[in-house]
This record gives C-alpha cells, sequence and structure tokens, in this order.
C-alpha cells in the first residue's frame, strides 16, 4: 500500500514536472477528500492555493473529492486520502490513524433549503420555528398546509395609532410628506411627576430591534422631527413608564402565506455525512423528546423510529446531491450548506432560535451563533444550543481539515495549505461563497492545531 | 470456473463472520445499522429490503423488456427490409454498449418526470390494486423508473439472443403455416414463437442476470430506503448492487465484511439465475 | 377449370417453361426424374416461389403475373399442400397441426377441432389427435399432412411426392386410401411424383417432363 502510494505520487510528480516544464523536483499531488460540506469552499482555496506561487512554495497540487465526511474519515484513515474533510469526529472505536490532528477550517450555516410551488404570495420565504423543523424532519408534519407551518407564517399587524395618553402624557405622531413628527404634553401635574426623568422615543421596524431616535429631559412640551420609514413603531416611554407605542399606518410584522396542500419530501443524506451529523446533534441536544437518539452520520441510524418507506423521506448523495433533489423536486425540504442552496437558487427558509427570533442563514447570523460555541484542546467545537443572541442562526457545523502530527513530505505541504486556507482564503472568500469564516477563540485554536501537524 | 470459484471464495472468507453473526437473519432482515463501532454486537445488518429490491426491479424489468425485445426481434428478422435491418441493429448494438452511468442520468434527466406522470395515471386507474397504491402521493425514484430502466438497459440483450434463434427458425414450416393460409404474423406466431421459446427463455434469464447486478442505474434513480417497498410505484426502495456502492467506501471494517457477504449473496442469486436458467432451456429444448 | 399454368418458373439456375391447366374433379399427375422442376411447380402454384414470366390463374383470378404485376400472397390463396417433407409442425399435437389452416382462416377454436377430428377420421387417425408428429410413423405423418391440408377445403390440392417419404408396408395402404380420398374431394389436384405407380394409383391425367 505504502509502496504503491509513493509510486503513484513519484509518477505524478514526474508527469506534472514534465508538461508544466516548470515547478521544483519535490512538486506533489496532495490529494483529498471527505465532507462535501465544505467542498465549495476547498474547491476555491485549492485553487488559490495552486496558482499562490508565495504561499505554495513546493508548487503541490492540492485536490478535494467532495465524497462525505464518513467516506473521507475511512479513506484519510487508510491513506486513499492525504488529509482529510469533515463535519464530525471519528466514532469512538473505530479505527483512527496514529497522532490524528483536527483543525477547524470553515463553519458554515446548515440551511433548511426548500421548494414549494404554489404559495402565496410566490416569492415568500418561509418561516420555521426549530421545533417544527425537528417534527418536518423526524416525519411528524408530513404537509405543507400543517397549522404548525401556518401559524408560524401568519404576518402581525400592529394598528394605526396617532396618538396615545398615560399619566397626564400625551404622545401624537404626525406624518408630514417623507417626515413625521413627534408632539409630546404633559399637563402640570405630570411635568412635576416626571421633573427629572428622561422622555425617550425609539423606533423599530418590525420584526427588528428598537433604535433610540430621541432623548430630552421631561418638558410641557417637546417636539421630534423624523425620517419616516415604512412598518415602524415607535415606543415612547417617560423614565421607566411606557407612555404607548405609535404607529403612522398599520404596520405588518412579515407576511401571512397561504400553502398548499402539499405532501413533504425530507431529503436526507444517503452516505454518512458530517453535515447530517451536526444537524442531528441540533435537533438531539434542541428537542430530546422527539430526536431521542444520538447523533450519527447516518440519516437513518440517528432517526427516532423507522424511516418510512412511502417515498416522503427521499436519499441523496452530498450536499450536492440533497441541493439538487430540492430544486428539482416540489415540496422537498433538506438540509444542507447555504452556499449549494445559493449555487442552485434553493429558497431557505428562517428557523426560530433560542431568542425565539427567526433569523435567514447567513454568514454574518452563522457567525454569531458560532461566537457562543467553545473548542476543546482537541480543536473539537462544542455548540451551544441554548446560545439566546437575537440574530443567531442556529444550526450550523463546523469542518476540520484531517492530518497527523508525523512528519513526512506530505504533512508539510498539508499544514502548508491548512494555514493558507485559515490566514488567507477563508476571510477573504468565505462570506462571498456562503460559509462562515473562524474568528475569536475558534481561529486561534485553529491556528494552535494547525501547527501540530508535520510536528512529530 | 476457477475465476468463479475463486470470487465465490474470496467473498466467503471475507464474509464468513456476518453469516456467522447473523445467520438467516441477514437475509431477512431489512435493518442496516452498525451500530456503535466499538462493539460489533450492536450492529443489526440485513439485506432484506436491498434483496427484494433487486428481484422487483429485475422482475419489472424482465415484464417490461421480454415484449419489446420480442417485437424488436420480429420486426428485425421479418418485417423490416435489409437496409433498414442494418440500421436497427447496430442501433442495438450501440445502446447495449451504453455504460450504464448514461442510462442513469438519462433516466434521472429524462425518465423520471414522465414516469412519475405515468406513475400518477396508473395510481388513478389501478390504485385499488395494493401493489399500484400509493397513500404518500409520491412517486418520482421508485422501483418502477429503476425497472422500467433496467428493462430499456436489457432490450439489446434479449433482442440480440432472440434475433439469433429467431433466424435459425426453419423457413420450410414458415412456408408451409403460410401455404395452409397463416397470415405473416400467423405464420411466426404458429412457427417462429414456439420455435424460439427456449432461446428466448436463456435470453430473459441473461437480462435478468444483469438487472439484478446493475448498481449505477439504480442507484441514480431508485430512492435507496432499507425497508421492504411492495408498492412499485412508490419513491422507495434500493438493491444489492446499489447498497454496496453506496456504503462501500465509508464502510467499518465490520461493514466492509457485511458488504462482502452481501456480495456473495447477490453472486449466488445470479449464479441461481443462470442455473436455472440451463435448466429450463434444456427442458424447453426436450419438448420442441 | 380451375388452375392454370402458362409461362416459365424457375428457381436459381433451372428454369422451365409449362402450359397447363387442371379442372375441378381431375388428378393431374406430373412425373419425371429429379431435378425437373416438379417441386417448383408446388412451390409457385403455392405462392412460395414467384413466376418468371406468363400466368398464373385460378377460375378467373390471376395469382401470379410478373408483367401485370400482380402477385397473391399464399395465405390468400385457394390451395393447400402437402409437402415432400410434410413440414408439420412439430411442437403442435396431432388436431392442433390440421386445425392450424383452418384457426389461420379465422374459424373459432371449437369448430375447427371438431372439423380437424372429422378430417382425421376420414383418414384413418381419430385415435391420434393428441399425439405430437415426432411420435407417429412416417404414413401416419403423411396422413396428418394430408389431413391438415383437406380440412382447409381447398379448390387446388397440391401433393407433392405423397408417398415418397413411407415404407413399403405404408405405401400400400396409402395407395388405396388416396383415391378414396381424392374421389371425394371436388376441387382441382396436382399431384407430382417420380413413381409410375402413384400415377396409375390416383391419377386421372398425367403430364411428363423430361
Amino acid at each position: 500500500m505504502k509502496l504503491r502510494q509513493k509510486a503513484a505520487l513519484a509518477i505524478a510528480a514526474i508527469s506534472l514536472a514534465s508538461v508544466a516544464g516548470v515547478g521544483p523536483a519535490n512538486a506533489a499531488s496532495i490529494g483529498g477528500g471527505g465532507a462535501s460540506f465544505l467542498a465549495n469552499m476547498m474547491d476555491i482555496c485549492a485553487a488559490q492555493y495552486n496558482r499562490n506561487t508565495q504561499s505554495n512554495t513546493a508548487s503541490d497540487i492540492v485536490t478535494y473529492a467532495s465524497v462525505g465526511s464518513s467516506s473521507g474519515k475511512t479513506g484519510f484513515q487508510k491513506g486513499t486520502y492525504l488529509f482529510g474533510g469533515s463535519e464530525s469526529a471519528y466514532a469512538s472505536g473505530s479505527a483512527v490513524p496514529a497522532g490524528l490532528v483536527y483543525v477547524p477550517l470553515i463553519g458554515g450555516a446548515i440551511a433548511i433549503g426548500y421548494r414549494l410551488d404554489g404559495i402565496t404570495p410566490a416569492n415568500a420565504t418561509v418561516r420555521l420555528p426549530s421545533e417544527v423543523v425537528a417534527k418536518i424532519f423526524a416525519g411528524q408534519i408530513t404537509k405543507w398546509n400543517d397549522p404548525a407551518i401556518a401559524a408560524a407564517n401568519k404576518a402581525t399587524i400592529v394598528a394605526k395609532k396617532l396618538k396615545t395618553t398615560k399619566d397626564g402624557i400625551t404622545a401624537s405622531v404626525t406624518k408630514k410628506a417623507s417626515n413625521v413628527e413627534f408632539l409630546v404634553t404633559m399637563t402640570p401635574a405630570a411635568t412635576t411627576k416626571y421633573k427629572n426623568a428622561k422622555v425617550t422615543i425609539s423606533a423599530a421596524v418590525l420584526g427588528g430591534e428598537p433604535v433610540s431616535i430621541y432623548s430630552a429631559k421631561s418638558a410641557a412640551k417637546l417636539s421630534k422631527t423624523q425620517t419616516y420609514a415604512v412598518n415602524t413603531v415607535y415606543t415612547v416611554k417617560a423614565g421607566k413608564t411606557l407612555v404607548g407605542t405609535l404607529t403612522t399606518e398599520a404596520a405588518k410584522d412579515g407576511e401571512t402565506i397561504t400553502f398548499p396542500n402539499t405532501a413533504i419530501r425530507v431529503v436526507h443524506r444517503s452516505d454518512g455525512s458530517g453535515t447530517t451529523n451536526n444537524f442531528i446533534n441540533f435537533l438531539n441536544k434542541s428537542f430530546p423528546a422527539i430526536w431521542t437518539k444520538p447523533t450519527s452520520d447516518t440519516y437513518s441510524t440517528g432517526f427516532p423510529t423507522t424511516l418510512p418507506a412511502d417515498g416522503s423521506f427521499q436519499s441523496a448523495k452530498g450536499n450536492e446531491g440533497l441541493a439538487s433533489y430540492v430544486r428539482d423536486n416540489n415540496g422537498a425540504i433538506t438540509y444542507a450548506e447555504l452556499s449549494y442552496l445559493e449555487e442552485r437558487g434553493v429558497k431557505a427558509a428562517a428557523v426560530s432560535n433560542p431568542a425565539g427570533k427567526y433569523v435567514l442563514p447567513t454568514p454574518t447570523s452563522s457567525a454569531v451563533w458560532l461566537d457562543a460555541a467553545e473548542v476543546a484542546a482537541d480543536g473539537l467545537v462544542t455548540q451551544n444550543f441554548t446560545a439566546n443572541a437575537a440574530d443567531a442562526y442556529p444550526i450550523n457545523a463546523v469542518s476540520y481539515g484531517l492530518s497527523t502530527t508525523s512528519v513526512s513530505a506530505t504533512n508539510a505541504s498539508v499544514k502548508s495549505f491548512f494555514s493558507y486556507f485559515l490566514n488567507t482564503c477563508a476571510s477573504k472568500n468565505a462570506a462571498g461563497a456562503g460559509y462562515t469564516p473562524l474568528t475569536g477563540a475558534i481561529l486561534a485554536k485553529a491556528l494552535a492545531q494547525v501547527a501540530k501537524v508535520n510536528a512529530g | 470456473m476457477v475465476v468463479l470459484a475463486a470470487i465465490g471464495g474470496f467473498l466467503l472468507y471475507r464474509g464468513f463472520e456476518i453469516f456467522k453473526d447473523f445467520g438467516f437473519s441477514f437475509i431477512t432482515g431489512s435493518k442496516w445499522d452498525i451500530g456503535n463501532a466499538e462493539d460489533t454486537s450492536t450492529a443489526i445488518l440485513g439485506i432484506g429490503a436491498m434483496l427484494f429490491g433487486s428481484v422487483i426491479t429485475a422482475i419489472i424489468a424482465v415484464v417490461i423488456s421480454v415484449p419489446f425485445a420480442v417485437a424488436t426481434a420480429l420486426l428485425i428478422e421479418f418485417y423490416v427490409p435489409k437496409w433498414f435491418k442494418t440500421i436497427l441493429i447496430s442501433v442495438l448494438d450501440l445502446v447495449a454498449a451504453l455504460p450504464s452511468v448514461v442510462f442513469g442520468i438519462w433516466g434521472y434527466a429524462v425518465l423520471l418526470p414522465l414516469v412519475e406522470n405515468w406513475s400518477k395515471t396508473i395510481e388513478h386507474y389501478l390504485g385499488w390494486i395494493p401493489i399500484f397504491n400509493v397513500p404518500s402521493g409520491i412517486f418520482g425514484r421508485s422501483p418502477f423508473l429503476a425497472g422500467l430502466l433496467l428493462g430499456l438497459m436489457i432490450v439489446p440483450i434479449i433482442t440480440s439472443v432472440a434475433r439469433e434463434v429467431y433466424s435459425q427458425a426453419p423457413r420450410d414450416l414458415i412456408d408451409a403455416a403460410s401455404a395452409l393460409g397463416g397470415t405473416r404474423w400467423g405464420a411466426l406466431r404458429a412457427v417462429v414463437l414456439p420455435f424460439g421459446r427456449s432461446g428466448l427463455v436463456g435470453g430473459t434469464m441473461l437480462g435478468l442476470g444483469r438487472a439484478l447486478g446493475e448498481t449505477v442505474a439504480v442507484y441514480l434513480t431508485l430512492n435507496l430506503v432499507f425497508q421492504v417497498n411492495f408498492k412499485i410505484l412508490a419513491s422507495a426502495g434500493g438493491n444489492v448492487a446499489s447498497l454496496i456502492a453506496t456504503k462501500f467506501g465509508e464502510a467499518t471494517e465490520y461493514e466492509l465484511k457485511a458488504l462482502m457477504a452481501a456480495g456473495l449473496v447477490l453472486f449466488l442469486v445470479t449464479l441461481l439465475v443462470n442455473f436455472g436458467a440451463t435448466i429450463i432451456v434444456n427442458k424447453s429444448r426436450k419438448i420442441v | 377449370m380451375s388452375i392454370s399454368l402458362q409461362g416459365t418458373i424457375g428457381r436459381g439456375e433451372f428454369e422451365r417453361s409449362l402450359d397447363f391447366s387442371v379442372v375441378d374433379g381431375e388428378v393431374l399427375a406430373i412425373t419425371g426424374p429429379n431435378g425437373s422442376g416438379k417441386s417448383t411447380i408446388i412451390h409457385t402454384i403455392a405462392g412460395l416461389i414467384p413466376l418468371r414470366s406468363g400466368q398464373l390463374q385460378s377460375e378467373n383470378i390471376i395469382w401470379d403475373n410478373p408483367s401485370v404485376k400482380t402477385w397473391i400472397a399464399p395465405e390468400h390463396r385457394t390451395c393447400a399442400v402437402v409437402f415432400q417433407d410434410l413440414r408439420l409442425f412439430p411442437h403442435m399435437s396431432v388436431v392442433a397441426n390440421v386445425a392450424y389452416g383452418l384457426r389461420a382462416h379465422g374459424v373459432h377454436k371449437d369448430e375447427a377441432l371438431s372439423r380437424s377430428s372429422a378430417v382425421l377420421m376420414q383418414v384413418g387417425l381419430s385415435s391420434f389427435e393428441k399425439r405430437r408428429p415426432e411420435n407417429l410413423s412416417g404414413g401416419e405423418r403423411q396422413r396428418v399432412a394430408l389431413a391438415r391440408a383437406l380440412v382447409v377445403e381447398p379448390r387446388v390440392l397440391l401433393l407433392d411426392e405423397p408417398l415418397s417419404a413411407v415404407d413399403v408396408a405404408s405405401r400400400a395402404a396409402l395407395r388405396e386410401l388416396l383415391p378414396e380420398i381424392l374421389s371425394s374431394f371436388a376441387g382441382a389436384t396436382i399431384l407430382v411424383t417420380h413413381d409410375l405407380g402413384d400415377v396409375e394409383a390416383v391419377a386421372t391425367r398425367s403430364l411428363g417432363l423430361i
């Protein structure tokens, strides 16, 4: 095995040198493989690295095969791949390469992609409470017009209110051209009572965070002019007393979506997958009553019961396969790294986080969630499933590069590539490609892990 | 024969532990769960559903392809002019030489939407028959689609065998039949079809063997689910060969042994089919 | 006149001009050595070999005339053939062999079977219905072939060496049976043979080919 590999490498090196006519004699083909979750990012970084003569001093050719985390782990352990990619650790008891090093490389949102024809309004983005996600993927919700889904997709209407009075304080709002004008008046009694308090006005576009737009010492008469913004609710306070909320016209939060009576097709991975592992881990940790089994790379193993054989559950290979299936089939829903949905124009649902807010998967909202994660001494990241930042997207994964501490020309090349990936490539390209670059403690730990590669 | 024995021996050697651990339930069980990697006794491995899937898709394939192949063979041998015959034969050879992955992709991209619509129609009119009933309303990647695709794949094999035996049908008897008032078709039915029956059975068995072992085309057009699904229009199924292809890359040591065992079962079934074919062919030869 | 042929028949290199006609109730024996074209005449009339030139006609219907591009397919000619090599269907029982022609003409199965049985009785094979041709003697097979031709009630009966494939003992029996059957046959019969004994036994007229 070893000998054959060396021979193959030598042949690859010779052919490269002879074809390219350049490059040092030690140039090698570094073939890695594993998780499809990070394959899009790998493709970008490997291509850039292969061209980059400054970082890639050995003129290596790095390639990556998107075969799934399980195949990546097995393949790396058996020596089929010179480095691996996976979002899940080796299962306890399975054969592990000697001196294994997990290097966190990149984060990403596991987006809930769906295709649903015939909803009104047609381009609406579906909102799914995370519990509904858990039930859909467990086969407990099987129709798109299920009441639980419909309930989460009703617009909240705040009625028009131009004037409010409390405790002798009257606040009113008037819309004038492209501005709104506020007027706050106080009775003499109120003026006395709130003498040392501040009158504040904050504005909140529905569904968003309130922003303070006015703060002043209380007086018998106060006024403020502000640029008009649609769907905005203004909150007036005097000290800690809530005077009331004002809106210039009926404000609407979200859209009411009418769902067709379409059967849900859950699309899951046919191959062993770190994406699956992270997704089921989220479901198991967040809703242990529904997802009763510990997570697994294999969907059917982590699935709480037996997968139904009536076609309501569909399997496909790789993040690519999942996203393509959803693109092609009405009623389908899946879990896949954001970039795969974006590539294919598949819509992602907004999912509720522990803070109760619906958040779309984006590199930013994913980064907020991963900020709360912890990284262990061995480089493995543990997510905080109760993190309650309001703008965090709750379903995410971190991809690890797999290498070993043993010293070899190959590992030197892998180390160089991983450093380039973390230091140069990810920060520049990840967000644009739909990935979440690592920052802070995780990045620091990741760099420390890279240092262990090829270090003996 | 030596090669055959060597393959069988290798598979038996690698898969023996699995047969020892699971016995007959490896063939009848339909759960595939490697359990805890540390402790192989937690694994539950059974290829029942996949074996069933292999058989049902192969049967569908044969049911669809035999009439097709017979019609094509008769057409080529007895109806079309010579220049067209040459074209038809080379087209068939071309189809036979197509890699199955091309078939699979074509099946996924072109046949799938068509079959989905046909399935809906069939379910609408024949849904009261249990095997055509699809309560979930999800058709798509069904055993019917995979079987249909396999059927198209094995048409050339069966056709070429049928053509060969039909071409050897005695012209004298065909003449005799028409001299007695039999039409062209009547003469073919009275003479050629019975004469070629044994050869056709042989060709069909050959096709069946290929359909049983086909991997890529089934992998691309069937939704892999580890449960026995006899509702052929519903989108769930699998076969042994595609199971092996799916799991091979990521398999643990123990799972690998199970895949070898599954390979052995497939090997034996295929062998049995060929053996059966020989017996049937010999038997039907005696009748004629 | 029931059947007439004026023209050239041929197969491969062989070619021969002929001019004859046969009327209903007549038995024309055509004799000649091997290679004189006896079987070719039968095949040409049956429509298995096209006429080279001239005309083949039955009643007022032209069966074959290359100059006016008229050709009637074998199955539409009102004739029936007993081939020299019999050509029984090996996979069918005796009665199914006989019934084949009737079934091909669209006769209902039950009727075809009962009519076949009747004809089989006429040729003395009533207890052989369920057997297969391979289990019959040469003489018995010859009778099946005869029955198979007669049952469709053809206007023209074509017999190609009907007694050649038979052992001596059976031949005597057939020579008695054949005239009996042909005398009750209403149409025209053409008998091809190289055995002058046959001619004597059954023919009303003979034509010698040299």
